[in-house]
């Protein structure tokens, strides 16, 4: 019998194997191979595609290159969702390698936020993670760590540091005694068939009586439509890091292990594979 | 009680302990407002020597022409904010003077705003003339359950009534509902030139709404002429220059608070850059902004609609806002929340709010006396 804490590394070093084509109407100056890269699920595009960039610029001129951005089948990849979500969202039920094509122009300002340097990726990540505590805690023990604490964080996930991440984040996924969760789960969920980029409410781990809440509860109280009916056929897959968890599982025990770095549970909701 | 030293009196502890803040310098001392003692007590009945200074700077307040606006110095007492600290706010609004005692150049507060209202007319003793405090019976403070934090309901109820009164004198703001939910937000878009000056909504033959982005073939410069807010004939601009600004106002219910999420693209629909609206907000606030991390304009997902927009982050609104809430419940008067937030906020990106606000809520609440 595992330990759950188990579960922690099994997210952390969760990985997708992608491969990487430059878009056809790019110019270059002789043909640009693919590149081929695992890419970790709980971290961002702009932290692990360095190499990528540089590939791909070594074929191009100087003068055809502005700012990067990643698509899949036509569909821009936004760089501040975590890597896993985007997967499990657009991709999950297709064949591997997941392949992605790399813009050097043409950024489409309507959909994409800008990236100018790994700061932004900072920014947004620590603010995902205030929201999350702000939602968990009143905000009282992410701004009871000192700004050390706070680049520890950054500098664990940035660097790929389980144990350097996960030293600060214990804290954050801690609860006083006398409650049996935090107060609100930060969560997530995405469809990507609904205009609205995601639902994201109030709702507790506990309920009044003291019973855990479980998945299904909260799907049943945030998007009923996705659940499938009792003798209904299963329309919907309700997915984490890759995986279906049972609706029975608590939301807190959901929160503690299966959050991404940022704190928050991405749910994906995607239809059903046909086969 | 068990102060042990095991985790779960660690943890209990831990989770007990007030919070420990950074308090931000003041922007200036105002002549008349005394620097509060550094560790005021907690409770209503302190040191009498401090509890007088306190109750002189409110009388001083009352008796002056116009009140430093949203500063709010001192300690806050009990309700909603962390006992015994103290901070001073960033933004200023409505102050018609710079904290060097210079006046603001123009450039905000156009249109009759609050910001360009000269500071000669003694204000009525129960309006405030600083962030616009619209008054308002029957809207229990209470509403606001639960240390301060606005509900969301609430903010429908305050939104609604804002709405009535922009469409009263035909301000622009409409509620739009999000498609696949029961929530949504309050949006404007109103068109500016580079240098700051309206332009009428009339003259762009399409209403906006239309989230592509206005097309600069529906205005026809040659129809009109702008003018500055002192009748002088500003002369043409070209369509280039003319920005379209978009502000939506949400409700984060992570934070409790509402949040101003805004765009801005020229006619042509190229999006100003983050530079560009940087370079679009006043000297003044700029300075401001730089040192307070918290009011940063960032660019982020807008929650509803999926697009890149600007966002002045908002999770130390709670903070200004209980101690200006708490400040009009001492005064037995009731302010409409999102009057008084966006009148702070907004300024700081362009958007400023008629005095009328303020006027036409106090006159709703003579009628109902």
């Amino acid at each position: 019998m595992t330990d759950d804490k188990d579960v922690l590394r099994d997210v952390w070093f969760g990985r997708i194997p992608t491969c990487f084509t430059l878009y056809q109407d790019e110019i270059t100056e002789r043909e640009a191979e693919p590149y081929y890269l695992l890419l970790p699920r709980v971290s961002y595009l702009p932290l692990v595609t360095d190499k990528v960039k540089k590939h791909f610029q070594k074929v191009m001129r100087q003068e055809d290159i502005s700012e990067i951005w990643f698509e899949y089948e036509g569909t821009p990849l936004k760089w501040h969702y975590p890597i896993g979500l985007l997967f499990d969202l657009l991709a999950s039920n297709t064949a591997l390698p997941w392949n992605i094509t790399v813009h050097f122009k043409s950024f489409p300002e309507k959909d994409l936020l800008h990236c100018p340097s790994k700061d932004t990726v900072e920014a947004h990540f620590m603010s995902c993670m205030k929201e999350a505590d702000a939602l968990k805690h009143k905000s009282q023990v992410i701004n009871e760590m000192q700004k050390k604490d706070h680049k520890q964080l950054w500098m664990g996930l940035q660097n790929d540091k389980f144990d350097q991440f996960w030293a600060i984040n214990r804290k954050l996924m801690e609860y006083p005694a006398e409650d049996n969760g935090f107060r609100y789960i930060p969560f997530r969920i995405y469809q990507a068939t609904t205009e609205r980029p995601f639902i994201q409410k109030l709702f507790r781990p506990v309920a009044a009586d003291g019973q855990l809440h479980t998945l299904g509860d909260l799907l049943k109280e945030v998007c009923p439509s996705v659940i499938t009916p009792e003798d209904g056929v299963k329309k919907n897959q309700i997915m984490i890091h890759g995986i279906e968890p049972m609706l029975e599982t608590p939301l807190q025990w959901l929160s503690e292990h299966l959050s991404y770095p940022d704190n928050f549970l991405h749910i994906s909701i995607i239809p059903q594979p046909t086969d | 009680m068990g102060v042990g030293l095991g985790k779960e009196g660690w943890l209990r502890r831990r989770m007990t302990s007030p919070a420990k803040r950074e308090v931000a310098p003041p922007l200036f001392r105002a002549g008349n407002v005394r620097q509060p003692p550094p560790h005021p007590p907690a409770h209503a009945d302190g040191p009498q020597g401090w509890r007088g200074g306190r109750e002189r700077r409110r009388r001083r307040r009352r008796r002056s022409l116009w009140k430093p606006p949203a500063i709010v110095k001192g300690e806050v007492e009990g309700a909603g904010l962390r006992r015994g600290s103290s901070f001073s706010l960033s933004l200023r609004v409505g102050d018609p003077r710079s904290p060097l005692g210079k006046p603001l150049p123009r450039g905000l507060g156009r249109g009759g705003s609050l910001a360009a209202s000269s500071p000669a007319s003694p204000a009525p003793p129960r309006f405030r003339a600083l962030s616009v405090l619209a008054t308002e019976r029957g809207v229990k403070r209470s509403g606001m359950a639960e240390n301060e934090f606005l509900e969301e309901k609430t903010f429908k109820q305050y939104c609604e009534k804002f709405i009535k009164h922009s469409e009263e004198i035909g301000d622009g703001w409409e509620w739009k509902n999000s498609k696949d939910c029961s929530d949504g937000y309050m949006s404007k878009t109103h068109f500016q030139t580079k240098n700051g000056t309206s332009v009428p909504e009339q003259f762009f033959s399409q209403a906006e709404e239309d989230d592509e982005g206005a097309r600069n073939s529906d205005l026809n410069l040659d129809d009109f002429e702008l003018y500055s807010d002192d009748s002088e004939v500003v002369g043409l601009t070209a369509a280039a220059e003319v920005i379209r600004y978009e502000y939506h106002v949400l409700y984060s219910c992570s934070y409790r608070v509402p949040v101003l999420y805004f765009r801005a693209s020229f006619l042509d629909g190229r999006p100003l850059t983050l530079k560009e609206i940087w370079d679009g907000v006043h000297q003044f606030y700029k300075a401001r902004l730089l040192q307070e991390p918290w009011s940063t304009i960032t660019q982020q997902e807008h929650p509803i609609l999926g697009q890149p927009f600007f966002v002045l982050h908002p999770c130390k609104t709670n903070e200004f806002m209980t101690s200006l809430l708490d400040n009009s419940e001492k005064d037995n008067s009731n302010i409409n929340y999102i009057t008084s937030w966006l009148s702070i906020v907004g300024p700081v990106v362009g958007l400023n709010l008629p005095l009328s606000y303020a006027k036409a809520m106090s006159q709703q609440d003579a009628k109902m006396d």
